[in-house]
């Protein structure tokens, strides 16, 4: 269904679109006209054709004489056929764009509108001579398709395939403008040539001389001494399922780790610039859209990007001070270009299955295992006894106990996913004016079945040079999301666990159409299946949000800028949860409904002067300004449970027979912050930079509302010296440069520093429930910010022309005054205060090469090259360590450090094992072992060490473009290596039983004859020794290679489709996720929490990430 | 240009305007003590709130698993086990193999208790100072904290000995870490506490489940009794104290319709909460604030017919040598009285004392929780006088007060001549099993009842059949938690 309407979409857009065009004009030029001019001045003539025929005439009276008298009588006439008898005789031609009717001189008529798609009206629209040439590349090869416009009309032609191109031109002034994707744009004057050669010399990339984003404005690249990084719109969109931000910037920048964490429609990655800096409070960097801060990025629709910057030292990223301690991601909106007007139209259909199944046991597998832990205490598993006649053993099993089913669960709860993403954007300006339209439509379907989300978005941007010294710029963008998840009932029983857990010789449904349950079988933990859990349970988000930017800029001179800038947004998130009320557990309160609304309104002030100014070989760039930022949020949830059907759903909750309390809350916080930057170099050799921010905040202590977070850089530009010269051709750039800064962190909740009542509920006799206010959360009023303080030192190096570019950065960054829940002791009635404590240090390497490999006539291949590694050390704690899941955080140790017990071989003997725990009768022999590290024998605490860290030790990304004429071949590597994750799946899983499915390993089990083994002896729930959270079994190698995308697109040729009015075609076909090499036993070792709850790479239960095959086309008309 | 030069410069001044409000943080959704106790209202919230932490040791953490501090200090008696095991710090109970102070229940206990002494604390303070309440509303508020304040501080002193003593609220991270005070200064905190509730005007009886003044005496009596054994041990004197606070519950008992119920069920009936036998309960409701008691009685696993959420239970179940120690012909040990015998598709034998009919069927369990039943005081009673008197009584009062509490488990059985001691221990074992009562009565008298036998025996030494090993001195006393020691420094200090 949704692959037609896709394709009808196109199609109705593309033959819409250009019989548009023609048929307009053909319908104008076909209208019936009556019409008596009798001698007449043809200007007069005209006059009257417009109001008789309702068009517009449009000629330069310079060219067109119209002083010569007329007639012309016609009843019902054909205006084509009028203006034939009126215009040709006198030498005019005519043509129709754009609803008018252009008179230029001329014999023959022109009905079709060649070659003016792009057409704005000219004023002046004769012809004065027409220009020929031949564009060539830096080859002397001939260059097809290169786009020539003229510039004061935007009038434009393309080169035919030997390089060769023809245009009218109307004056000599004008100026041609050649240009093509990878190359330099060039342009020449007029003048009295007719005829040019252009050599057009590839571009490569050459970012190095580019403008650059660098929050308050932008600079050159080549004069900054700092460490930020830039990833084009273009390379956020490359892999046509991505859906926003984040999943496009997956791999491209150095030092910018982003953990995909799901399969989940929608699932939001993890991002990670140079390492965890914070353990309580947020690891996420700062978004800026357009200037404006704090922007959630996932309402940013990826169609609209121009470019993605990222500053991850801090010296770029400590204008943001108190914001920046994670890094700043400044995102650019694409904005209306003046004199061009296109339509963009983006299509992508793609379809996701399980990537792999993980190894679980199958129907004569897992009873196999229930065989032998029913052997443990002596009896015969359920369908081997039969003295034990459960409801459904008939059903199940064969008279001599082997199933009468096999379900591979993990097939039975995922379907290919059928997902479309659509963008339509239009583009154009005139007259100081720019216009940029974007609508996109992003439906993502899950491969577990009934997970989606679905996004449309509207965004609108607008330039306006309003008066010479005044120039605004509004962004405009709303949209609203939904989606629906496949989260848990009220015991966390998902589709997605039941996927692993269920028993594989239970059927989805019995031939009497009623579902399984786990239960069916006596003793397994009681559960409905995956798909009944999938079809039963409803778990909708979805928001609704506008965000209003609006910028003046006043030139009050050439050198001197004031900006003030308004940002507005509001939110609307929601929820709906139900449960059916025929569902375990919950058939037994009769199903769940819940509501709730979290309201979010915000508005930003930012209002700074910018200066540029150059004295002689000195180039001074200052800002200064100040800024507000409020942000109110509050919320509302509602329950009830109860319902004697489930029409109802989550739609009327006063029919549940039990309505729970309604929770509400409100917070505010404020930001308000004072800063300057100077940027100065002399002679673009020696490059200076400094900020200082001031920044208050309301969610800090009363005696700490303000911190003060200043940066210094410098470098040098030694290629432009003038000893380097000589070897400027191979060597085109080397710069070394350096920073240091301060930044903070200061995403902790509002109203923590201060002492508050918390009120909660109890309960009397008389059957009303009371509020109650507990005690007061102990205040701190000395609460401040984190502090991130980092330097940076790197090398930019360009060789041959900028075709081979690397750049390499070393950076040592120390976050101290932690914000961390220090605990108290619970003797003292309260659970823990909000202090400064720690530090934690990361250092790392960062280097990326980007290169041209080969570049002919007919084929490109290049390359990026992107390689990361960080070391993080936590040098300070006062107190006890920290032990998140499975881990610990340590003085002297890296953070994220997986900890607890080394599992060996079970143990080959009771005694032995009795002994190891403490004369416990369930230890036997074939007993979970573990190293008894302390060596006291017995076990305890103190046999707990480090496992393994959960941060990559180095991550190794790789692009590589191969471009054979029209022909696109893009191959996306990603890898990580040497870290470890928490397979919590496979340790639920792997406890005693028989409770739920496991991993096939489990059959490896000790036994009196098998006992070299670390799996132990197979024994009922209860009956054996428990295995540990913290175990080495289950904290896995996560290193991995993934073949992330592989991408073939053709671009159709212009000339092909250039009736068609598309400037460009572009068809291609992905597949994302292609291949995965891990040893790593469960779905993708690409999984962390990467939460400030410290919980770092605990798979639990993950949502497999499909492998997502896709179609797509771009079309520009 | 001149002008738009100073249009700028002025939306710049105005913008820097001095912004110090605009920092200023007033929540709306939380209320901050510096607003509070100016009410009359808030200050009886204030003081309904320190009855929260009551629930918290009885309240069960539901993921498929009935699990809380009750059941892990019940199992410490050895009378018995989980079906549904949840891991080592279940066992470390259950089977007493070496209680750590990691265990997640030794932490929870010290934990429930010390918030809702800190909640206490800060009532005491704030509404002595407060002038918005009249004197005698006053004094009755200060009663109910106090009390709350003495029955916490006596579960934390029985189970871990020495502990850090806390009248005022902590202020900061300075005065949070304190050391420890010896036992014997808490349990005279306790009786301040309590002789001071005494005199706060608290009516006899209140079927709302406030604290009484027959809740008040009640728990002194029991308080007296525990000082006279074990640690303490001060011997006659307190069993004097103990047997005359009993006394003056029973003299009060008639005027205020205090008695035992006719039979075993009676007590758990929604009607007869806080009334009758009944003179101490923690409160539940259905809805928000309910029970978890019924589920965690259920055999695991459980069948569908039996009970509505059949996805829990096995929680505790009796162990059999207990049930067999119950005496030919006691009406508790019959089948649906205390017990029930379980012959679904997998027999079990389980605890019937929290059948909640309601939650059968419902899903919804507002049953409450026993703290005081009568039968308690008049076996405290019946001990006291016994152990007065050289371990053997006739005493009427001591008589007649044991003998209503046994004669309803064997009516045909008639009044004895005298009591031993043992014999009113014995019967506090069956009477009170499975009611966090067990427990205390071991390690206050250090006996045991040998089970299935029905021989007092010394606790060190005994080794009860759900236990790998014998009762040794460790035992007395839980480790102080490791989240103490790992946050309060002091902790480790020799106590004060």
């Amino acid at each position: 269904m949704k692959i037609t309407l896709g394709q009808v979409f196109i199609a109705i857009l593309l033959t819409g679109l250009s019989y548009a065009k023609t048929s307009k004009a053909q319908a104008m030029l076909n209208k019936n006209v009556t019409v008596a001019i009798n001698n007449s001045s043809l200007s007069r003539a005209l006059k009257q054709l417009e109001k008789y025929a309702d068009v517009k005439f449009v000629y330069s009276k310079s060219i067109i004489q119209t002083n010569q008298d007329v007639s012309v009588n016609a009843k019902d006439e054909q205006l084509s056929s009028i203006l034939n008898r009126l215009l040709i005789p006198n030498g005019i031609n005519y043509q129709v764009v754009n609803n008018r009717i252009i008179l230029t001189k001329g014999a023959e008529p022109l009905i079709s509108p060649v070659e003016v798609s792009n057409v704005t009206i000219p004023d002046k629209p004769a012809i004065a001579t027409t220009v020929t040439g031949n564009v060539t590349d830096e080859n002397n090869q001939p260059l097809p398709g290169v786009t020539i416009r003229l510039n004061s009309t935007g009038r434009g032609t393309t080169t035919d395939v030997n390089g060769a191109f023809k245009i009218d031109v109307d004056k000599a002034t004008d100026t041609l403008t050649f240009s093509f994707i990878g190359y330099q744009t060039q342009k020449a004057v007029i003048g009295t040539s007719k005829s040019f050669n252009i050599k057009l010399l590839p571009s490569q990339e050459n970012t190095l001389k580019e403008v650059q984003v660098i929050g308050y404005g932008t600079s050159s690249r080549a004069n900054l001494a700092t460490a930020v990084s830039t990833v084009k719109g273009s390379a956020i969109n490359e892999r046509p399922t991505t859906t926003n931000v984040l999943q496009g910037l997956a791999g491209k920048v150095a030092g910018v780790n982003i953990m995909i964490n799901s399969g989940r429609p929608g699932g939001s990655p993890a991002i990670r610039i140079r390492g965890n800096g914070s353990i309580n409070t947020s690891n996420d960097p700062l978004y800026v859209v357009d200037g404006a801060a704090g922007v959630d990025f996932s309402s940013i629709d990826p169609s609209i990007i121009e470019s993605v910057t990222i500053l991850k030292d801090a010296a770029s990223a400590a204008i943001y001070g108190a914001r920046g301690a994670n890094g700043v991601v400044l995102i650019t909106t694409k904005k209306g270009k003046d004199g061009a007007s296109t339509i963009t139209f983006n299509n992508t259909l793609s379809f996701g299955s399980l990537q792999h199944e993980v190894d679980l046991m199958d129907a004569s597998q897992e009873l196999e295992m229930i065989k032998r832990q029913y052997a443990f205490v002596g009896k015969s598993a359920p369908n081997l006894d039969p003295a034990n006649t459960f409801a459904r053993k008939a059903d199940l099993f064969n008279s001599d106990g082997t199933p009468k089913y096999n379900t591979d669960w993990q097939k039975a709860a995922t379907h290919t996913a059928v997902s479309d993403n659509h963008s339509l954007s239009f583009s154009g300006g005139k007259d100081g004016l720019t216009v940029l339209a974007n609508v996109a439509f992003r439906n993502q379907q899950g491969i577990i079945k009934s997970t989606y989300s679905k996004q449309l978005t509207g965004f609108i941007s607008l330039g306006w040079d309003v008066k010479p010294w005044l120039h605004l710029d509004a962004q405009l963008n709303s949209g609203a999301q939904q989606g629906n998840n496949e989260y848990s009932n009220v015991f966390g029983f998902t589709p997605l666990r039941e996927m692993y857990e269920m028993a594989s010789f239970l059927p989805v449904n019995y031939p009497d159409g009623t579902p399984s349950m786990k239960g069916d079988f006596p003793n397994l933990e009681q559960s409905e299946n995956p798909v009944t859990l999938e079809n039963g349970i409803k778990t909708i988000a979805g928001k609704s949000f506008s965000q209003a930017n609006f910028t003046g800029t006043i030139h009050l001179s050439h050198k001197l800028d004031f900006v003030t800038k308004f940002t507005g947004s509001t939110e609307n998130d929601y929820s709906m949860y139900y449960e059916d009320n025929n569902l375990f557990p919950d058939a037994n309160t009769g199903g769940d409904a819940k509501r709730g609304n979290t309201l979010i309104g915000s508005w930003t002030n930012e209002n700074y002067f910018s200066y540029k100014n150059d004295f002689g070989k000195h180039h001074v760039e200052l800002i200064g300004g100040a800024s507000w930022y409020y942000t109110a949020t509050t919320y509302t949830n509602a329950e009830s449970t109860g319902f004697f059907d489930n029409f109802y759903s989550f739609n009327n909750l006063s029919v549940g027979a039990v309505t729970l309390p309604t929770l509400s809350g409100y917070t505010l916080k404020t930001l308000n912050s004072y800063y300057g930057r100077a940027n100065y170099n002399y002679d673009k050799r020696f490059l200076f930079g400094a900020s200082l921010r001031s920044d208050g905040a309301s969610n800090f202590g009363l005696n700490k509302k303000y911190g003060v977070f200043p940066s210094f850089s410098a470098g040098w530009n030694i290629s432009n010296e003038k000893f380097f010269e000589s070897i400027s051709k191979s060597i085109s750039l080397l710069k070394i440069r350096g920073s240091y800064g301060i930044v903070g962190n200061e995403e902790l909740p509002p109203y923590i520093s201060l002492p508050k009542l918390v009120n909660g509920k109890t309960v009397f006799s008389n059957g009303t429930t009371t509020e109650v206010a507990l005690s007061s959360i102990a205040p701190n009023p000395n609460l401040h910010w984190e502090k991130a303080k980092q330097l940076d030192i790197g090398l930019e190096l360009g060789l041959f022309h900028d075709r081979i570019q690397f750049t390499a950065d070393y950076y040592n960054k120390v976050n101290s005054d932690l914000l961390y829940l220090l605990p108290l002791p619970p003797s003292s009635g309260d659970q823990n205060i909000y202090s400064n404590i720690g530090d934690i240090r990361n250092r790392g390497i960062e280097l990326s090469l980007n290169t041209v490999n080969i570049h002919n006539q007919d084929f490109t291949w290049s390359s990026n090259v992107n390689f990361s590694s960080n070391r993080s050390l936590v040098t300070k704690l006062t107190g006890s360590p920290i032990y998140p899941f499975a881990g610990i955080i340590e003085q002297g140790q890296p953070l994220n450090e997986f900890y607890g017990y080394i599992r060996e071989n079970a143990f080959a003997t009771t005694a032995e094992a009795q002994k190891y725990y403490s004369k416990n009768p369930a230890a036997v022999a074939g007993s979970v072992r573990y190293k008894d590290v302390n060596g006291n024998g017995v076990k305890d605490l103190g046999d707990r060490v480090p496992l393994g860290n959960a941060m990559p030790k180095f991550e190794l990304n790789m692009t590589q473009t191969f471009t054979y004429k029209s022909l696109s071949l893009f191959i996306d590597v990603e890898s990580m290596y040497g870290f470890k994750l928490d397979n919590n799946t496979k340790h639920q899983m792997e406890a005693a039983g028989p409770n739920v499915n496991s991993y096939t390993e489990m059959l490896n089990a000790w036994t009196p004859q098998n006992t070299n083994t670390v799996i132990p002896i197979l024994a009922p729930y209860g009956g054996g020794i428990p295995v540990e959270v913290g175990d080495s079994h289950f904290i896995e190698d996560g290193s991995f290679i993934r073949i992330r995308n592989i991408g073939l697109s053709y671009k159709v040729n212009p000339n092909w489709i250039k009736r068609a009015l598309i400037s460009n075609l572009t068809i291609g076909a992905n597949v994302e996720n292609a291949f995965l090499f891990t040893k790593y036993s469960g779905f993708d070792p690409e999984y962390t929490s990467f939460d400030a709850k410290q919980n770092q790479g605990v798979d639990n239960y993950q949502y497999p990430k499909p492998r997502t095959i896709s179609i797509n086309l771009t079309a520009t008309f | 240009m001149k002008r738009s030069i100073i249009f700028s410069v002025c939306l710049t001044l105005l913008s820097l305007a001095s912004c110090k409000k605009f920092l200023t943080e007033e929540p709306r959704d939380v209320i901050s003590p510096a607003q509070f106790y100016k009410t009359p209202a808030q200050i009886q919230v204030a003081v309904n709130g320190t009855y929260s932490q009551l629930q918290e040791y009885y309240q069960t953490i539901f993921l498929g698993l009935p699990v809380s501090d009750f059941l892990s200090v019940e199992s410490l008696t050895g009378y018995s086990f989980r079906t549904l095991i949840n891991g080592e710090d279940e066992t470390e109970f259950t089977k007493l193999t070496q209680i750590n102070n990691g265990n997640f229940y030794v932490n929870d206990i010290w934990k429930a208790m010390y918030y809702g002494i800190a909640q206490c604390n800060s009532v005491i303070i704030n509404v002595s100072a407060a002038t918005v309440v009249d004197d005698a509303t006053k004094n009755r508020y200060l009663a109910e904290a106090q009390f709350l304040r003495a029955y916490y501080y006596f579960q934390l002193v029985q189970l871990y000995g020495d502990i850090p003593l806390k009248l005022i609220p902590v202020t900061g991270v300075s005065d949070a870490q304190a050391p420890r005070n010896k036992a014997e200064s808490i349990y005279n905190q306790i009786v301040t506490d309590l002789l001071a509730a005494e005199k706060g005007g608290l009516p006899d009886v209140d079927a709302s489940g406030h604290v009484t003044n027959l809740a008040v005496k009640s728990l002194l009596a029991k308080v007296y009794l525990t000082m006279a054994g074990y640690p303490l041990q001060k011997g006659a004197s307190y069993y004097q104290l103990a047997y005359d606070k009993a006394k003056e519950v029973i003299a009060l008992a008639p005027a205020n319709n205090v008695k035992l119920f006719p039979n075993y069920s009676d007590w758990r009936q929604t009607a007869n909460k806080n009334i009758g036998e009944n003179i101490f309960m923690i409160q539940f409701e259905p809805v928000t604030i309910n029970s978890m008691m019924h589920y965690s009685m259920l055999p695991y696993p459980c069948e569908s017919s039996f009970s509505l959420r059949n996805d829990v239970g096995g929680g505790l179940a009796p162990d059999l040598n207990f049930y067999n120690s119950y005496q030919t012909g006691d009406v508790r040990a019959q089948d649906k009285q205390d017990f029930y015998h379980y012959t679904g598709p997998t027999p079990a034998l389980m605890v019937y004392k929290y059948w909640d009919d309601e939650a059968a069927k419902t899903g919804k369990s507002g049953q409450n929780m026993p703290v005081i039943r009568y039968a308690d005081v008049e076996l405290i009673a019946a001990e006291a006088k016994a152990n007065i008197d050289g371990g053997t009584t006739t005493d009427a009062t001591a008589l007649s007060a044991y003998y209503d509490v046994r004669h309803r488990a064997f009516p045909s059985e008639a009044k004895p001549g005298s009591i031993t001691v043992d014999q009113v221990l014995q019967e506090r074992f069956w009477e009170f099993a499975y009611e966090n009562i067990t427990w205390f009565d071991m390690i206050r008298t250090r006996k045991a009842m040998a089970v299935p036998a029905t021989t007092m025996v010394p606790l060190i030494g005994y080794k009860a059949p759900q236990h790998s090993r014998a009762f040794t001195e460790g035992d007395m006393v839980l480790p102080i938690p490791l989240t103490e020691i790992q946050n309060n420094p002091k902790i480790t200090d020799p106590p004060q």
